[in-house]
C-alpha cells in the first residue's frame, strides 16, 4: 500500500563530493513541496563534483536511494539529478530580430523568434546545454523583464543565461542510476538549485549572489529582477581546505578534516595566537603540536580566495552591481567565522541559508549542506508544472472542458 | 646631452618622445646595463637612469635622460651644467621620460636604495597607465645574507607590483664554473646576462613572428600571481640543431639541467629560425621542453623566420614560477658531461673580455676569487634537490631524535588527494595547490 500518490512524488538526487543525498517529496494540490523521505550516505567514488570511482559511487548513490525508499515507502520516481564540476560553464547569449510588420507590433512570433536566434550559440563538440535562462528582453535597446508582446519597437532582443557542461561528465551519473533501473527525469545545475532552495521571492527581486561551498566545489549563482543572471562553478571546495591543512600541517588528511570540524575558523581571530593542541595518536600518545594560529591562517587563505576569485569573476561579467546581499550555503557555510570573512572579501552582507517555502523536518530544511537537493526539489517541482501545462496545452479543447468539469465516462 | 621631461616644464619634448617604450635602468648596475643595450642599439628605447652617485652618470655613453635620486624617493634631473634644478618626489607627476605602453625597468637586486627607489617608479608608472616589465638580478651568495634578504624583499615587493618580473640568481651562473671565477669577471658575466635577457624576452615579446607570443600570454602568466621568472637563451647549428639547441638551453645557468623548468607552472618558449625551419624542428623543441615541464603547466610556444640567423636555431625561454618559489635556492644536479653538447652556453662563457664598461666596476681587489659553489659537490646535491628523493636513513642511524617541524612544508607544491584529477586552474593558476605556499605564506 503506498502512503503517497505516486504520480505527485518527486526526487532530488545530489551525488556530491562528501555525500549523496536522496530527498522525495511530495507534490500536494496547491503545489507546496512537503519532504516525506529522505536518505544519505558518505561519497567515496567523488572528487571536485566528478565521479571518478564509479564502482564506489554505485554503492554509495544505492544506499541512498535505498534508505530514501524506505522512509518513503516506495520507490523512487522522477529524479531530479544535480550535477557540478569545472567542466560546466555559463555565457550569457544575446539574440535579435527585426519587427517586420507595418506596424512594428510585436507578436509571439516575434517572440518566438527572437528566441531561436538567440539559441543559435556554438557549442563546444561534446557539451550539451543543461539550462537556458531568459534574463531580459530588448525594445529598441531599452531593457524589460516581461514580455514585450503588444509593444511597439523596430528592434527586439532577448539575453539568454546558459549553462552548458560536457556530455561525458553528464552522462557518467545518469549511467549509474540507469544500473539501478532509474531514470533521471532531469538533471540541474547544483548552483542554480542552491539558490533556488535559499533565496526567498524579495531576495531574488532585489539581487543576491548564493555561494554553495561544497566538498568539491564551490557553485555560485546571482539572482537579480527574479532571475539568474550569472552562474559559475569553482572546482574548489571543502576537500581543498583540509588538503592545505594536510599538508601545511604534516598530517593525514582524515587527521585534517578534523582539525577543520574541531578548531577550525575562516579568520585568524586574537584568541587563537599561541593556542596550541596536541594531536593524539592511535595509542592514545600525543605525538605533535599543532599551532591553532597556523591552522586558522591555512583555512582563512583558501577561504578568501575562493571569495575573492568569485568576486572577481562577477567583475568580470559585469555583475558586481546586481547583488545587494550573499547567501551561503553547502557545508562550508558551517566554518565558523565564514560570513565575517565573505563581508570582508565581497563587501556585502552575508547570512548562512535553508530552505524556503519547503514542508518537512527541520533537521533537512534548516541545514544548508542539503541547499542543492532542495533546490532540486523546487526545480523539479517546477519541471512538473511546466510538463503538465505542456500536457494540458496538447489535450483538445473538449477534453479539457470534461477534465474541468470532471466528466467521467 | 638629455632632455628634461618633468611634464610642467618642457611639454613639447615630452610629446616628442611619447609613443616610445622606455627603458630605466635604477642603480649602478641597472644603469651600466642600459647603457650597454642602449650602445648596442637593438630595440629603440627611450632611456632613463635613475641613481643616488652622480659620478656614474659621466660614464654613460648613451643619451640616457639621468636623474639623481635620494632613498627617500627625492629626485631632479641630472646633468653636468646643473642647470634646470627642479626635483621631485617620486611617485609625484615626473613623467621619467615620457607615458609609454611600456616601461622596462632593469636593475640589479639587494640594495636598500634601488628595492625602495623600484618600487616608487612603478607605481608612477603605474599612474601613467603603462605596463611594466622588471628585470632584475639576485645577489651572489658571497655579497651576504643581508644583501640577498634586501633583494627578496625588494623582489617580493616588485612581483607584487609589477606586470612582469624577470629574476636572475646571480649565483646560477658560477654554479657551473669548474675554475675560480674572479670576481670582476662574476659581475660582468652577471651584467651581460642582464641585458641579454632584457633583450631577449622583448625580442620575444616584439618578434614578428609566425606564431607570435603576444604581451597579453606575457600578462596571462605574470598579472596577479605573485610569478617570478626565469630567462635562458640559446642556439645552436647543424643537422641535430633542434637537440643541441635544446641541451645548450638546459644547460643555460638559469635553467639548471631543466630543474627550474619541472618546477615552472608555465612557460614561454620562442623558437627562431632560418627560411629552412620547419614544424618538425618546432614540434621537436617543443617536446623536448614538455619532457621537463609538468605535462599539466601550460607551455606557449611562439615561432618567428628571420633570413639573418642563417641555419642556425634559436631557442629562448622565459619560465614563470608562482606562489613565490625560490630559483635562488634550487640547487643543480651534478652535470654529467655528455659530450660537447652539454657543454655551458656558448654565448655567456665564450665572452672572458672585459666590456669598456666594465672598467668602472666596484671597486674590488681582482685577485679576489669566488669560492667554489657547494654543488659541484655529487653527494650534497642527491640530498638537497627538489627533484630528488629525500636523503637515506641517517636520522635512524642517529639514534631516532624526534623532528618537530618548526616551519611549515613550502618546498614542494603538493596537490594531494587531487593528484590524480584534472587541475583546477584560474588564470593559469593551479588552484590545487595549497593558497598558503602559492602565497609563500610563512609561519612559525
Amino acid at each position: 500500500m503506498w502512503m503517497f500518490k505516486q504520480d505527485s512524488l518527486i526526487t532530488a538526487l545530489e551525488i556530491g563530493t562528501s555525500k549523496v543525498v536522496a530527498i522525495v517529496a511530495e507534490l500536494n494540490e496547491s503545489e507546496a513541496i512537503n519532504i516525506v523521505g529522505f536518505g544519505q550516505a558518505p561519497s567515496r567514488g567523488v572528487l571536485k563534483g566528478q565521479i571518478v570511482d564509479p564502482k564506489l559511487a554505485y554503492n554509495d548513490i544505492r544506499l541512498a536511494v535505498k534508505a530514501a525508499e524506505e522512509k518513503a515507502d516506495g520507490e523512487l520516481h522522477r529524479i531530479y539529478l544535480g550535477v557540478t564540476g569545472q567542466h560546466i560553464t555559463s555565457n550569457n547569449y544575446t539574440g535579435s530580430h527585426a519587427i517586420a510588420s507595418l506596424d512594428r507590433c510585436i507578436t509571439e512570433d516575434d517572440i518566438d523568434d527572437v528566441m531561436s536566434n538567440a539559441r543559435r550559440f556554438n557549442l563546444a563538440q561534446g557539451q550539451h546545454m543543461i539550462h537556458v535562462i531568459r534574463q531580459q528582453y530588448r525594445v529598441d535597446g531599452q531593457p524589460m523583464l516581461h514580455s514585450p508582446v503588444g509593444m511597439v519597437g523596430s528592434d527586439l532582443g532577448v539575453v539568454l543565461h546558459a549553462v552548458q557542461g560536457y556530455k561525458d561528465c553528464l552522462h557518467a551519473p545518469v549511467q549509474l542510476l540507469r544500473r539501478m533501473k532509474l531514470e533521471a527525469e532531469n538533471i540541474a545545475f547544483n548552483g542554480l538549485a542552491s539558490a533556488l532552495a535559499v533565496l526567498s521571492p524579495p531576495q531574488k527581486a532585489e539581487g543576491a549572489l548564493v555561494i554553495d561551498i561544497g566538498g568539491g566545489t564551490t557553485d555560485y549563482a546571482i539572482c537579480s529582477r527574479g532571475v539568474v543572471c550569472h552562474s559559475g562553478v569553482l572546482a574548489v571546495g571543502g576537500d581543498h581546505v583540509t588538503q592545505d591543512l594536510a599538508t601545511g600541517l604534516g598530517c593525514s588528511f582524515k587527521r585534517a578534516e578534523d582539525l577543520k570540524i574541531k578548531f577550525g575558523s575562516a579568520i585568524v581571530s586574537e584568541a587563537a595566537r599561541g593556542q596550541v593542541r596536541e594531536l593524539i595518536n592511535e595509542s592514545g600518545l600525543v605525538d605533535r603540536r599543532v599551532h591553532i594560529e597556523n591552522l586558522h591562517r591555512i583555512m582563512s587563505e583558501r577561504l578568501k580566495e575562493i571569495f575573492a576569485i568569485i568576486a572577481a569573476e562577477m567583475d568580470r561579467c559585469d555583475v558586481a552591481d546586481m547583488a545587494q546581499s550573499v547567501v551561503l550555503c553547502g557545508g562550508g557555510a558551517y566554518i565558523p567565522e565564514i560570513c565575517t570573512l565573505a563581508s570582508k572579501v565581497l563587501d556585502l552582507p552575508v547570512q548562512v541559508g535553508s530552505g524556503v517555502n519547503l514542508h518537512g523536518p527541520s533537521t533537512i530544511i534548516e541545514r544548508p549542506e542539503y541547499a542543492t537537493a532542495l533546490g532540486l526539489l523546487k526545480f523539479g517541482a517546477f519541471d512538473l508544472a511546466r510538463q503538465k501545462e505542456a500536457a494540458s496545452e496538447r489535450v483538445p479543447l473538449k477534453q479539457r472542458l470534461k477534465n474541468l468539469l470532471r466528466i467521467e465516462h | 646631452m638629455n632632455d628634461f621631461l618633468f611634464s610642467e616644464s618642457n611639454d613639447n619634448q615630452s610629446k616628442a618622445n611619447h609613443g616610445m617604450d622606455r627603458l630605466i635602468g635604477i642603480g649602478k648596475m641597472g644603469c651600466l646595463v642600459l647603457d650597454s643595450i642602449l650602445i648596442r642599439g637593438k630595440f629603440a628605447f627611450n632611456g632613463v637612469a635613475l641613481n643616488n652617485d652622480p659620478s656614474l652618470f659621466d660614464n654613460l655613453q648613451s643619451s640616457a635622460l639621468t636623474f639623481l635620486c635620494d632613498g627617500e624617493g627625492n629626485m631632479r634631473y641630472y646633468d653636468e651644467s646643473d642647470a634646470n634644478p627642479q626635483t621631485a618626489t617620486l611617485p609625484n607627476p615626473v613623467e621619467l621620460g615620457g607615458a609609454s605602453k611600456w616601461a622596462v625597468i632593469v636593475a640589479g637586486l639587494g640594495g636598500e636604495f634601488t628595492g625602495e627607489m623600484i618600487s616608487r617608479v612603478i607605481t608612477t608608472l603605474r599612474k601613467q597607465k603603462s605596463l611594466v616589465l622588471v628585470v632584475a638580478s639576485l645577489p651572489f651568495d658571497m655579497e651576504g645574507e643581508d644583501k640577498k634578504m634586501a633583494a627578496e624583499k625588494s623582489l617580493n615587493h616588485i612581483v607584487e607590483k609589477a606586470d612582469a618580473v624577470i629574476a636572475l640568481p646571480n649565483q646560477s651562473y658560477l654554479k657551473k664554473q669548474t675554475s675560480p671565477f674572479k670576481l670582476k669577471e662574476a659581475f660582468e658575466l652577471s651584467r651581460r646576462c642582464l641585458a641579454e635577457a632584457l633583450e631577449g624576452v622583448w625580442g620575444m615579446l616584439h618578434a614578428d613572428g609566425l606564431t607570435n607570443i603576444r604581451v597579453s600570454h606575457l600578462q596571462n602568466i605574470f598579472q596577479g600571481h605573485h610569478v617570478k621568472g626565469l630567462f635562458a637563451s640559446a642556439q645552436a647549428d647543424g643537422e641535430d640543431r633542434v637537440k643541441l639547441a635544446v641541451d645548450a638551453l638546459l644547460a643555460h645557468p638559469q635553467m639548471e639541467n631543466g630543474g627550474a623548468l619541472k618546477l615552472a607552472d608555465a612557460c614561454l618558449l620562442q623558437v627562431t629560425g632560418d627560411e629552412s625551419l620547419t614544424f618538425k624542428d618546432v614540434d621537436r623543441v617543443k617536446r623536448y621542453v614538455r619532457k621537463y615541464l609538468p605535462s599539466d603547466k601550460s607551455l606557449v610556444v611562439g615561432t618567428s623566420v628571420k633570413g639573418d640567423v642563417k641555419d642556425h636555431l634559436h631557442v629562448s625561454i622565459v619560465s614563470a614560477h608562482f606562489s613565490g618559489s625560490k630559483p635562488t635556492s634550487l640547487p643543480v644536479k651534478e652535470v654529467v658531461s655528455k659530450g660537447t653538447q652539454d657543454s655551458f652556453p656558448v654565448e655567456i662563457e665564450k665572452k672572458k673580455n672585459p666590456t669598456p664598461d666594465s672598467e668602472q666596476e666596484e671597486a674590488v681587489d681582482e685577485t679576489f676569487v669566488l669560492p667554489e659553489t657547494e654543488t659541484e659537490s655529487s653527494t650534497a646535491v642527491e640530498s638537497i634537490h627538489p627533484m630528488s628523493p629525500p636523503s637515506s636513513s641517517k636520522r635512524s642511524k642517529r639514534g631516532g631524535k624526534r623532528y618537530f617541524q618548526t616551519f611549515l612544508n613550502l618546498g614542494g607544491k603538493k596537490s594531494g588527494r587531487f593528484a590524480d584529477t584534472d587541475p583546477t586552474f584560474y588564470n593559469s593558476v593551479n588552484l590545487d595547490v595549497p593558497t598558503y605556499q602559492r602565497k609563500g605564506v610563512v609561519f612559525n
